[in-house]
């Protein structure tokens, strides 16, 4: 009974976040789109309320655990591209075959440019220490 | 009434296909092109086509789903927080690699859509290949983009980086950290979830890198977005 409670909890405040996003790009209309304002914000929330991350704990799991299986239905609507993704294939797997580890690489290596610049920075801290 | 048989049995139709491909790639060890995803809209695509049922019918019964989708992305935060404690000490190097990664990656994607000349829709969609599905269809829906189109193209990057960017990056001498973050940042969810197999070290950065990078192409890809047209 209380794991239905916490999971009925956990829904309602997760809903009133997405709805709390939905509202703030209705009256800002800023270009973000509404459900990731609405991650955030609930995001701030439970940096700013750890208390509360064990509520809703139940219901984020619930909600992400179905992410895969919704999103099959516009995975299903690439079939109304087909004959425009068939025209253009080549060059699509041209970008996707090049820009996917350029992307990888560039990340990993700024990971490993900056830590180094980290470091270098605190041995220069100690050795200037007295 | 008619409207709310058709979403209950679209509805229905999707979990089934999805949870019986997920359950197959499990039995072969989950190889990324096992995605079940994929395999879940073949099934859907197979059943629809035996009765002779339009893809446009089934997505616009499944419309039930996308308000769901939106409850899902938001609950993202609490997954995105977990990560953010369980790396807090080193997180200012991995958040600006992946800032990095992003812009790098959603710049040469729309460059290179423009200079091979592909259609505007394509153009937009390969701007959020690299955002895993759900920021991905959400932005496209915002923005006026085709989400479909988008959440394929998502979809197709994660397989394919999965299969090349891990062992490219071990190649270069990566550590877990670096594996991790470059993994989550081109190769979204597919990407993480071999990780999570393979290389659990590498996968949690993987999952920050994820959440974080669709965060910043929320932030990125409207600015980028008059370039596409």
């Amino acid at each position: 009974m209380k794991t239905a409670i916490d999971l009925a909890i956990g829904l309602v405040i997760i809903a009133l976040f997405a709805a709390a996003g939905d509202l703030i790009v209705g009256i800002t209309r800023v270009p973000v789109p509404a459900p990731i304002l609405g991650m955030a914000l609930f995001a701030v929330f439970l940096l700013l309320v750890p208390g509360l991350r064990a509520q809703v704990e139940r219901a984020a799991m619930a909600l992400t655990g179905l992410l895969g299986a919704l999103i099959v239905p516009p995975f299903v609507g690439l079939a109304l591209f087909r004959d425009e993704l068939g025209a253009n294939f080549g060059s699509v797997a041209i970008i996707i075959l090049i820009t996917t580890p350029l992307t990888a690489v560039v990340t990993a290596l700024s990971h490993r440019w900056i830590k180094s610049l980290q470091r270098a920075d605190s041995c220069r801290d100690n050795n200037s220490t007295p | 009434m008619i409207d709310i048989l058709a979403s209950m049995l679209a509805i229905i139709l999707t979990f089934t296909a999805f949870f019986a491909a997920r359950a197959l790639g499990r039995m072969a060890a989950s190889h990324p092109l096992l995605n079940p995803i994929l395999w879940g809209a073949v099934i859907v695509g197979v059943f629809l086509w035996a009765l002779d049922i339009g893809v446009a019918d089934y997505i616009h019964a499944a419309r039930p789903l996308m308000q769901i989708l939106d409850l899902a992305i938001v609950a993202l935060g609490f997954s995105l927080v977990q990560q953010l404690a369980r790396h807090r000490r080193t997180l200012f190097p991995a958040l600006c690699a992946v800032a990095i990664g992003g812009l790098v990656g959603i710049g040469s994607a729309i460059l290179g859509a423009r200079l091979l000349g592909l259609p505007t829709d394509f153009v937009q969609a390969l701007g959020a290949k690299g955002i895993s599905s759900g920021f991905a269809i959400a932005l496209m829906e915002r923005l006026g983009g085709p989400p479909p189109l988008a959440a394929g193209l998502v979809i197709i990057t994660g397989m394919v980086g999965a299969l090349i960017v891990p062992p490219l990056l071990r190649r270069l001498g990566m550590d877990d950290e670096a594996t991790g973050l470059g993994t989550g940042a081109s190769s979204h969810i597919v990407g993480t979830d071999f990780l999570v197999r393979t290389a659990p070290e590498a996968a949690a950065w993987a999952a920050l890198a994820l959440a974080f990078a669709g965060l910043v192409g929320a932030v990125l890809l409207p600015l980028f977005w008059p370039l596409t047209g």
